[in-house]
This record gives structure tokens, sequence and C-alpha cells, in this order.
């Protein structure tokens, strides 16, 4: 176990595994995406009471799950950056953290045309506790990658980063916990909109799972991807760069 | 003409396609992004070595 | 090392009291914002005591943050950061103390002058005592956290506006609980579960808070 950890750190071997593994992942990701779309547009029964407008679910159930999965990830790799300064690690961070931030800009707009549907007239609801929650990890996200991006020295930028990340984590259940306080408070319309995804058909329940592979295989992909991306830029003056650049010009 | 059930908006209120069509356009620009990125950056280090190669020879 | 963590106070209090614009500035700019607000609405409008909770809240937010820059920037300058860091008493307490200094600076002055614009808000006598209280509990909240931020932008040249976007969200709790239950208090309500909320984000950032600004101090000057 720790030999693989500690083989997974070295830069050419994650490099090496990363394209053997990125191929397959683009298949899943499609397939999964494809069909997913097609089952939960077209064959899976709709919600008797939101007729329709319950299939904006299959994206946006997974885009705000993944949201959240995605930072505690970065928080993660956070750690392991400050206690055992893997280089790695904090790359996976600065990579996974624009694609968390679409995650939760996709499940912001999907909540909220799903809400405009759900409640009339208004596109935000800022009594919705989740729509909240939900733009402060939004606004989370943003500060982690202006702080990630606001330092020259890459290797101070993502102990900073990593700081700001666990902080992050220790604020995100007390943030959700005062908006749930400050809605119940103030509030006006219930929000059966998104609580309906806790209570689902099991014929809904398959093309959701399907979906939520989907979104996983694409983070995934993607997270590789801007992880060689970084490594590629951080460790250009190596041998293993150079030798493989030089294998990749012959192919 | 008859719109296809699945087409009509009337139906599904226009509002689900928006929110694939939101997710796709986000979805497929970063995915293009960080494909193109690494495509320009492995050019990019390929260039640089040819030219310390000239300069070495 | 009592003495240390003395010291280290009564020179943060003497510089602030040597240069005492730093520490009238945001207060100025507290009391401007906060009569903004009402100059943006229709003089008929009707002022909610709501309103007025929200618009107090929010400005001792900003100006709390405001102030912020001044915790770490000027000891980073002249090097005295350097002298703390290699200095043989505990990171995380030095950096309490300095927070505390922070919060006498720039909270005090906050929930000393809430009074004056709560009436001004027309707010009734419980919605005052409850924001006096809010703010008690609050402020050095702020402070603590605006201090994580502070540490993590210090060695930036440009850490002005970066630092209002890390801290910012992270102020929400404060902000909700704080402007909540002053509205709630405004209605006769009682606000126990919201301040002894507030109380445990005091304890919990008092507790966690200087352990972060340490690490975090550490990160920026090595």
């Amino acid at each position: 176990m720790w030999v693989w950890f500690h083989k997974l750190g070295s830069p050419p071997y994650f490099y090496r595994l990363s394209s053997r593994l990125l191929p397959w992942l683009a298949v899943a990701t499609l397939i999964s995406f494809v069909v997913g779309t097609i089952w939960g547009l077209f064959y899976a029964p709709s919600d008797y009471q939101q007729a329709d407008t319950s299939r904006i679910m299959y994206i946006h159930v997974p885009a705000a799950m993944f949201s959240m999965s995605i930072y505690m990830v970065i928080a993660a790799a956070g750690a392991v950056t400050l206690i055992w300064r893997i280089k790695l690690a904090d790359l996976v961070a600065a990579a996974s953290a624009p694609i968390g931030a679409s995650y939760t800009f996709i499940a912001l707009i999907t909540g909220s045309l799903w809400g405009r549907t759900m409640w009339g007239d208004t596109y935000w609801e800022w009594t919705d506790p989740r729509l909240m929650s939900e733009l402060i990890l939004f606004f989370l996200y943003l500060g982690y990658m202006a702080l990630n991006a606001a330092f020259e020295d890459r290797r101070r930028a993502a102990r900073a980063a990593a700081v700001l990340a666990l902080v992050g984590v220790v604020n995100i259940p007390i943030i959700h916990y005062s908006v749930e306080w400050w809605t119940s408070l103030h509030q006006g319309s219930t929000t059966r909109g998104m609580q309906f995804a806790a209570t689902i058909y099991p014929s809904m329940r398959y093309p959701l799972y399907l979906m939520m592979l989907a979104f996983a295989f694409f983070y995934a992909q993607l997270m590789f991807k801007n992880t060689r991306c970084l490594l590629l830029e951080s460790e250009r003056n190596n041998s293993w760069v150079k030798e493989m650049v030089t294998q990749h010009d012959a192919a | 003409m008859t719109l296809p059930e699945w087409m009509d908006f009337g139906k599904w209120t226009p509002f689900i396609w928006w929110c694939y069509v939101v997710t796709a356009v986000v979805l497929i620009s970063i995915g293009i992004l960080s494909y193109r990125k690494e495509h320009r950056l492995l050019r990019n280090i390929a260039q640089q070595k040819r030219r310390e190669h000239r300069g070495a020879s | 090392m009592r003495h240390a963590l003395f010291t280290l106070l009564k020179r943060d209090l003497l510089l602030a009291f040597r240069q005492p614009s730093e520490l009238i500035n945001p207060l100025i700019f507290f009391l401007i914002v906060v009569s903004l607000f009402p100059m943006g609405l229709k003089p008929e409008t009707p002022f909610l005591p709501m309103m007025g909770a929200a618009v107090i809240w929010v400005a001792a937010l900003l100006a709390s943050m405001l102030s912020l820059d001044s915790m770490f920037r000027a000891d980073m300058e002249d090097g005295s950061l350097e002298q703390i860091l290699l200095s043989p008493w505990p990171l995380p307490l030095l950096a309490l103390t300095k927070i505390l200094a922070h919060w006498l600076i720039s909270g005090i002055p906050l929930v000393v002058m809430a009074p004056l614009l709560g009436l001004m808000f027309n707010l009734p006598a419980e919605g005052i005592s409850a924001l006096v209280v809010t703010l008690l509990l609050g402020t050095p909240v702020l402070s603590l956290i605006g201090a994580i931020g502070v540490a993590l932008t210090v060695s930036l040249r440009r850490g002005g506006v970066l630092l209002s976007l890390l801290v910012l969200p992270l102020y929400i709790p404060v902000l909700i609980f704080g402007a909540g239950s002053v509205w709630d208090a405004s209605l006769g309500l009682s606000i126990r579960g919201p301040v002894l909320f507030m109380g445990a984000i005091l304890v919990l950032a008092l507790t966690l808070a200087p352990l972060a600004v340490a690490g975090a101090l550490r990160i920026s000057l090595e």
C-alpha cells in the first residue's frame, strides 16, 4: 500500500499511469453521459407532481453532489500537501478546483432554472438553503483559485491554498447550518423541488446513478488531464519529460 | 407538421433544455480547454528541446 | 511567557494609538456605509428595522475587513514579524495576542458605536441590546477568521481585493446569526438560540484560528 502510494507520488509513474487510464475514462464518460441523458430524458417516467421538470434532476443532483465531493478531495489533497509535502497531491488539488467550480456553477444554474418552474416567477429563491450553500461553495472555490493564482512560487501557493481549503472544510458545515437556520426563520415557500431527490422512484434511480457515474468519470478524466498539464509545466526541464516528448514526437 | 412529443416545448418547458444546454457547454468547454492545453505544452517542450539540440550541435 | 504576550499586546496597542488615523478611518467608513444605504432608497420608503440590522452588520463586516490589513502588514515590512516567528514562545499564542490587539482596536469601537446607529435606524431597545451583544460575540470571530486571510496574503504585494475574496464567504455565518438575532429581538422573540450558536462559533474560532494563522504565517515567511 505504502509502496504504491509513493510510486503514485512519482511524476513519471503518474504520467504513464494516466496515459494508460485516460482513453478508458474517455470512453466510459462518453457512454455513461449519452446513455444516461437519453434514458433520463426520454425513457424515465416523469414525476407525477412535477411532470417533466424533474428531468433536470439528472444533471442537477450529480453536479451538486460532486461539487461538494470535489471540495473534499481538494481539502484532503491539501492535508497531504501540508503533512507529507507530496508535490503530486498539490497538483491534484489545483487541477480539481476549476472542475469543482464548473460543477458548482452547473448546479447553481440548473437549480435556479428548476426553481423557476417550481416556485413560479423567480429565478433566484433566497430562501432555499441548498441553493444558498451552493452559492457560498462557489465563492469558496473562486477564493481558492484566486489564492492559488496569486503566488508566483508554485510550492508556496500550494501550501497557502491548502490551508485555505482546510479552513473552508471546517466552515462548510457551519455555513450549511447557519443558512438552514436562516431560511427556516424567513421561510416563505417550501422547497419541495430540492428535497424530492431523497424520495425517488426506482425507475428514475438508475438513470440518475448512471449520470452520477458520468459526472464522476468526467471529473476523473479532466483531473488527470489538468494534473498532467501542471506536471509538464513544473517539470519541463526534467529528463523524463524530455524523453517522453521524444517518444511522443516519434510516434 | 406536428413535433415529436419529446420536442414539444410546451410540455417540457424550455427550462429543461436550457439546463442540458448550459451543462453541455460548460463541460465541453472545460474539457476542450484542458485537452488543448496539454497538446500545446507538449508541442512547446518539443520545440524547446529541438532548439537546445540545435544549439548544442 | 505571560510577560512576552503582554509586551506584544502593549506594543501593538501603543503602535495603533500612535497612528490614530488607522484607528479612526475604519470607523468613519462604517458610519458612511451605514448612512449610504438609506440614501439608496426613496425618502418615503418605510425603513424596516430588519434592514437596519442587516445594514449595520454588513457595514461592520466591511469595516473590520478594511482594518485587517494592518494586522501583519507593517510588521512584515519592518521585519518584526520574522522576529516574532523566531521567538521561543508558541506562535499560535503570539498570533492570538495580535488578534486580540486587533479586536481591541477595531472591534470594540464598532460595538461602542453600534447603539448610536441603531437609534438612527429606529431599532427598538431590545434590538439595540441584541445588536450590542451579537457584535460583542461576532466581531472577535471576524478578527480571528480575518487573521487567517491576512496571514495567507501578507507576502503578496497586492493582497487587498484577494483578502476580501477569501474572507467574506467565511464571514457569512456570523452575519446570518448576528443580523438574524437583532431582527428577532426587534420582534420581541427570544434570541437565546442564535446567541448561543454565535458563542459556539466564537469558541471554535478561538481554538482553531490561531493554529491556522500560525501555519499560514510560517508559509508566508518561509
